[in-house]
């Protein structure tokens, strides 16, 4: 039998039958009923024709829904695509286009976006309905086949069953859309085995067991959920789903992670800040959470520090790598850090071979500064539909300083080095992909966004550093003659095409742009002025 | 202009843009109106605008999701200061 992500859940459902799978905003699923409910959606998607390799949207809020959406669609051999379900309409169609996507998965409070979709996206054939049945519904869709809950899990009597569909290792088991810098959203693909390259890595590394309480902080398109889903799955662990609104009340946020028992908590620094800050920390009774993760952007050494002095107990780590490749580097925080340094990436996971190169293409010597190349068996296919762009990043045996022929190289765009230790450190990128709260995002996509607008003639966008939250966004336009926008203007417009991460938090409205002497706009004249 | 309204207008003109409304019951931070960078802004008008300094720290999903549960945090905490 090949190794299938979703057979993680197949064979954790065999052992832990009655042990709670995921917990959700009051409610609980067992690994048996998550098994069964996620078999019948698969056997629902195969009658209607899903084919391996198929792409499968799921346009929901992370929930037990959510969680069995996934492995039913992988059941049915196809891969999932998760929707940001709090990005606007118009962001969706690009990518329910870009993907061609025939099948959806959704929601009854979603109904009237998906309605808003369906007028721009003509692929979609099946918009399957999770949580309600049909004679609950209210909205009236048309020239689509919908598929309500009473129709979906109708078919006890076959939970067991699931479809049998040749399905291998190299088959896509998900694809998930990063901030593209030309405004098209770039679908990273990863295929099975890549996926479980790192969850079997991630629950060994991390001895993730069927005691765990793994946090699910991360949205579901954000590839640190990958850890959250399929390495509390493996291990027969609970999967506890964090409401994503307590991001912003570090108080009761604490108080959840308290209450629910986390074990095992997992997400992007800037929140750990908050909690260091305004959660309340020292009053709290943490003493299950033995282990605390984080990745996707760097965590300032100071308030790592004071969460590691308020709880004590906890083993720290940071975990680091790109969507394209999983996380392929870690380090292990065993004493205090000095507040003075940056917390080192750390050292490959296994089977990821690390190149640091200079600009000439040529291995750094000891302890130099240089882009950071690898390999590694968690590494994407490529981006969907894009070649140019994966041929940009990913490449076979490019030169002299690749030890085998045959292994396929990605080019992170990451600066680093080895220090004295011989661990990686960070040291920012090469161009204009900035992070916020652990989002990643291409300054050019909101440029771009910027210039659709009719009244705008030029738009510079920079990150600006923030403490607290990483970057914050500032954008710089030059309008039209006669035109008459306002901030307020700008930043709605930028709301209805990007995500709420994306829309600047300030807008200086110019006649025009400072240049450089090449006639380039001078985005170093335009930091300066924002400092 | 009485305070409730000035919140809903500050909420208004900087989440949405100036575009719409927003109920007194409406669970702002829910929908994703409000996130934890505009629950900076928003704390840093009722302090500066508004004159009323809030903790962090006090503030929970209970008693600050809705422009209602605002509103009475930050009347508690005038008539307890």
């Amino acid at each position: 039998m090949p190794e299938l992500l979703h057979n993680l859940l197949t064979e954790s459902a065999g052992k832990y039958a009655d042990k709670a799978a995921v917990t959700s905003r009051g409610k609980e699923i067992t690994y048996g009923d998550l098994n069964a409910l996620s078999n019948q959606l698969s056997l629902g998607l195969d009658s209607r024709n899903v084919r391996t390799g198929d792409r499968i949207g799921i346009y929901l809020h992370k929930s037990i829904d959510a969680v069995t959406a996934i492995f039913g669609i992988l059941k049915s051999g196809a891969c999932y695509v998760p929707l940001d379900p709090m990005s606007p309409v118009e962001r969706q169609i690009l990518i329910v286009n870009d993907c061609s996507l025939e099948y959806l998965i959704t929601s009854s409070k979603k109904l009237p976006d998906v309605r808003q979709i369906l007028q721009s996206a003509s692929s979609l054939k099946y918009i399957f309905v999770i949580d309600i049945a049909k004679e609950e519904c209210q909205e009236q869709i048309s020239g689509v086949n919908i598929i309500f809950k009473d129709e979906i899990f109708k078919t006890p009597g076959t939970s067991m069953e699931q479809p049998q569909k040749q399905v291998t290792e190299s088959n896509l088991a998900y694809i998930l859309y990063t901030s593209g810098s030309t405004g098209q959203p770039k679908g990273v693909m990863i295929p099975h085995k890549a996926a479980l390259a790192f969850v079997n890595w991630a629950w060994k590394c991390f001895n993730v067991n069927s005691d765990d309480i793994v946090s699910s902080h991360a949205p579901f398109h954000f590839d640190l959920s990958i850890f959250d889903i399929f390495a509390a799955v493996k291990a027969g662990a609970t999967i506890c789903i964090v409401p994503h609104e307590l991001s912003s009340f570090p108080r009761s946020l604490s108080d959840f992670i308290e209450k629910q028992k986390i074990s095992t908590w997992y997400s992007v620094p800037s929140i750990l800040t908050q909690l260091v800050l305004y959660g309340n920390l020292e009053q709290k009774n943490l003493s299950s959470l033995r282990q605390v993760l984080f990745a996707g952007e760097v965590f300032p050494s100071k308030y790592l520090r004071r969460l590691m002095e308020l709880i004590p107990h906890a083993k720290y780590y940071n975990l680091y790598g790109p969507t394209e490749t999983n996380v392929i580097t870690y380090y292990h925080v065993a004493e205090l850090p000095d507040v003075n340094t940056s917390i080192p990436i750390g050292v490959p996971c296994d089977g990821v071979k690390t190149y640091i190169v200079n600009k000439s293409g040529a291995i750094v010597k000891n302890g130099e500064m240089g882009e950071l190349y690898v390999s590694a068996p968690t590494l994407m296919d490529g981006y969907w539909k894009d070649s140019k762009k994966t041929e940009s990043v990913l490449f076979k045996n490019p030169s002299s300083f690749l030890p085998s022929a045959n292994e396929t190289i990605y080019k992170t765009g990451d600066l680093v080095n080895y220090n004295q230790n011989g661990v990686l450190e960070y040291h920012g990128r090469g161009d204009a992909m900035i992070k916020s709260r652990g989002y990643r995002i291409e300054l050019g996509e909101i440029e771009t966004a910027l210039l659709s607008h009719p009244d705008i003639n030029e738009a510079a966008v920079l990150g600006i550093p923030h403490d607290e939250i990483g970057t914050w966004i500032k954008a710089f336009v030059a309008s039209k003659k006669d035109s008459a926008i306002s901030e307020k203007a700008v930043q709605h417009f930028c709301s209805q095409k990007l995500p709420h991460y994306m829309v600047p938090e300030a807008v200086a409205i110019t006649d025009s742009l400072p240049k450089t002497s090449t006639g380039k706009i001078d985005r170093k004249k335009l930091e300066k002025e924002s400092i | 202009m009485h305070m409730k309204e000035e919140l809903r207008k500050f909420i208004v003109d900087n989440f949405k843009f100036g575009k719409g409304t927003i109920d007194d019951d409406e669970s702002l931070f829910e929908s994703g109106i409000i996130d934890s960078l505009g629950r900076v802004k928003l704390l840093a008008f009722i302090d500066e605008t508004l004159n009323v300094p809030l903790d962090m720290r006090d503030i929970t999903i209970d008693n600050f999701s809705t422009l209602n549960q605002m509103a009475e945090t930050i009347e508690n905490k005038v008539r307890n200061s």
